[in-house]
């Protein structure tokens, strides 16, 4: 009799939600019934997909390497092991439910200490309850905060597995540089090609440069596909709702480079051009309600609450139209030949969010910002701040003010847990943002 | 008309009932009331209401439109509406104060700085509602650790000229932090210096997170507002001079809350069927 396959408490948990909420919605309004799908259960079946990937490489004794969200899963894929995205796996445990506390808690008690960012606390208490799966290594890029770094090498140190850093690094301010200077890319282009050679060594990875091609031209399609959706986006009213910034990034963030991702974003991409083309909109067409103020999140969601974008539609007809996760500056990568391929994934990982705009002073967070609040026309910005998030708040109230004298948008600035639920409550960022819509603007 | 603006905190509620002049004139404050919070909203809200109703001689059915406002707004059965408090006391103060771009709002358990513009509307604003250090609760605590008054701290505050630090962030050490100082035998004017200069500081972080920063004219409302020891180290920190206000700070955001009943209830009047409209009483005018 074959060994019972193990399974993981933390992992499934996110499963199990995943799993019904994709057999609820591909039950919904079917095409039969209206002539068009109302519904779009692909998300979610990418992701059952990705989270059940992990039982189906560990059946296949495939490679599991831990990654941080600041790098595309491409070249793990390449290398044909498991992408484990430690914060993937954080954030949809904070959205399925309230599973993931103990874990925060757990850690906390053996010595994370409380300040720290609790994206990465979760795994971290998950491991030593005994509750995920241990990745056979960890490859991750330095960016975009020390919380991350130092949590990592704490995996690598409770795991003792290989770990592989991308040394992204820092820059001066430079307006016409685009983020990078002359240095920048070719230095990191090496950091990242690097990784071939350490899985070879330390696995046994056979990396395959045609598969690698194959996976890019698939990243491609699907990150052009979101480029076409972010311009789509520019649109009034919004042809997409809220929630499309999260599903974007998360599909991309897991499954980037899978013939999945393109048919989800190019099936999105479709149905925005669609809205657009008749002039309409989701807000319209569920809830019959006019678009009445479009806002730039200019933080990462409140992942524990992320209905509180649609909240925010079907109260107030306020609309995300963009936010810092959403906004995917990577560009298709030029396939022609593999230093080409490589030197694109350098600039696909130093263009990544979050990583972008906190790698260097200020202004490059800014810029972002005035030219997302200019090109989708912002009537308002919000900023929850999450409170593990030490080199953000130090930019948090110049980025109000600074978008504010220049643009007069003002923004809503708040303290918030964005994966622990008990620090600040869903009542009490309702009731600001509820104020800062009806009374501010 | 006749209007009422209430005002239920965490510590007190308030109520206001103005005779708004419609056209001509001047509005008219008819009674304020004034009591501590009971455990529900609605009950404290019916309390003050009455009080107020019978100071100014009248029955509910004479009030022709009502808005609550404080942390107990929504709990108010018989307003019409209801409005935050930070609006009520940007709009409050605007009206008797009308070159104020700065509300500083110390109340019972939150505060705030409110950025308003020319008109009173609400522009930008920055709370602490997190902690009740530096807050009118902050100062109840610390005068029963000083065997005082409320009342009595601000003079005592005045008398000082070597306040004491205050180095705990959070009320509950600063009570610890107090009683050892008792204990040291430091003056207790001292003290009470050390505590108004801690409650300045806050303010004036709060101030600096407000888009624009400090802008004058600047007032102080909420209960806090009556402390002068406060008061006079807010000023000295932030280097401007204070204006007052002319009604107790402690009802400006019931009063601000008449502001908008009254203009509800002449955006109501406008929209009136011509039938319907009321007739214009001689005190109107």
């Amino acid at each position: 009799m074959g060994e019972a396959e193990k399974r993981y408490p933390m992992w499934d948990t996110i499963i199990g939600y995943v799993d019904r909420m994709a057999e609820l919605f591909s039950t919904m309004m079917s095409a039969e019934e209206t002539g068009e799908q109302v519904v779009n259960a692909q998300f979610l079946e990418i992701l059952s997909k990705y989270l059940n990937g992990l039982y189906k490489a560990e059946a296949e004794g495939k490679t599991k390497l831990m990654y941080n969200f600041c790098i595309p899963p491409e070249i793990v894929y390449a290398l044909d092991a498991y992408p484990m995205c430690q914060e993937a796996g954080s954030v949809l445990l904070s959205v399925v439910g309230k599973a993931h506390l103990k874990y925060i808690d757990l850690a906390e008690e053996n010595g994370i200490t409380p300040e720290q960012c609790n994206a990465q606390k979760v795994w971290i208490g998950a491991i030593m309850a005994n509750e995920i799966s241990p990745p056979d290594g960890i490859v991750y890029a330095s960016q975009p905060c020390d919380s991350t770094n130092i949590l990592y090498q704490v995996i690598q140190n409770m795991y003792k597995i290989p770990t592989y850093t991308m040394d992204v690094p820092y820059w001066s301010y430079d307006p016409k540089s685009l983020f990078y200077d002359e240095r920048t890319v070719p230095y990191f282009k090496e950091q990242v090609k690097g990784v071939i050679p350490w899985a070879e060594k330390n696995f046994g990875l056979k990396y395959d440069p045609e598969r690698f091609k194959e996976i890019m031209l698939l990243s491609n399609k699907a990150r052009e596909a979101c480029l076409e959706i972010n311009e789509l986006m520019t649109a009034t009213p919004a042809p997409l709702p809220s929630m499309t910034t999260f599903s974007t990034y998360v599909s991309l963030t897991t499954s980037a480079g899978t013939q999945e991702c393109v048919d989800y974003l190019e099936w999105t991409r479709d149905k925005a051009a669609d809205m657009v083309k008749r002039k309409t909109s989701p807000l319209q067409e569920m809830y019959q309600k006019e678009e009445q103020f479009r806002v730039v999140w200019i933080y990462i969601p409140i992942f524990w609450d992320i209905l509180m974008y649609d909240w925010m539609e079907r109260k107030f007809g306020a609309v995300t139209v963009m936010d810092l996760m959403g906004y995917n500056l990577a560009q298709p990568v030029d396939t022609s030949s593999e230093e080409k391929i490589f030197e694109g994934l350098a600039r696909t990982i130093l263009d990544i969010p979050m990583g972008a705009q906190s790698r260097g002073p200020a202004e490059y967070y800014l810029d972002y910002l005035l030219h997302i609040v200019k090109k989708y026309k912002a009537d308002c910005a919000i900023y929850g701040g999450h409170m593990g998030c030490k080199h953000s708040w130090g930019v948090a109230s110049l980025l109000k003010e600074e978008l504010y004298k220049r643009t007069g948008v003002p923004t809503l600035l708040f303290e918030v847990d964005t994966i622990d639920p008990r620090q600040v409550s869903s009542r009490e960022v309702r009731k600001k943002i509820k104020m800062f819509f009806k009374e501010m603007l | 008309m006749i209007v009422a603006g209430i005002d239920i905190g965490s510590l007190t509620g308030k109520c206001v009932i103005l005779r708004a002049a419609q056209k001509f004139g001047m509005d008219e404050i008819l009674s304020s009331s004034l009591t501590h919070t009971r455990v529900k909203p609605a009950t404290t809200a019916n309390i003050v209401f009455k009080e107020a109703l019978e100071k100014a001689n009248l029955n509910q059915g004479e009030i022709e439109y009502i808005v609550g406002t404080g942390y107990g707004r929504v709990r108010i059965p018989f307003a019409n509406k209801n409005i935050s408090e930070i609006s009520c006391h940007g709009r409050g103060a605007a009206y008797y104060l009308p070159n104020v771009r700065t509300v500083i709002d110390v109340g019972g358990q939150d505060s705030k700085v409110i950025r308003v513009n020319e008109v009173g509307k609400l522009v930008d604003f920055a709370m602490n509602d997190k902690c009740a250090a530096g807050t009118g609760r902050f100062l109840e605590v610390m005068a029963r650790a000083l065997e005082t008054t409320l009342d009595e701290m601000g003079p005592l505050a005045l008398q000082s000229n070597k306040p004491a630090m205050i180095t705990a962030q959070c009320s509950v050490f600063a009570e610890t932090e107090v009683i050892s100082l008792i204990a040291d035998g430091v003056p207790v004017a001292d003290i009470i210096k050390g505590l108004t200069e801690s409650i300045a500081s806050r303010i004036v972080s709060l101030v600096n997170r407000v888009a624009g920063g400090l802008q004058e004219d600047v007032t102080i409302t909420g209960g806090v507002a009556k402390n002068i020891g406060v008061v006079t180290s807010i000023e000295k920190k932030l280097n401007v001079k204070i204006k007052k206000l002319p009604i107790d700070p402690q009802l400006i955001g019931a009063f601000g809350a008449t502001l908008f009943a009254k203009e509800e209830l002449m955006k109501k009047i406008k929209e009136a069927p011509p039938d319907k409209k009321r007739k214009l009483k001689k005190w109107d005018f």
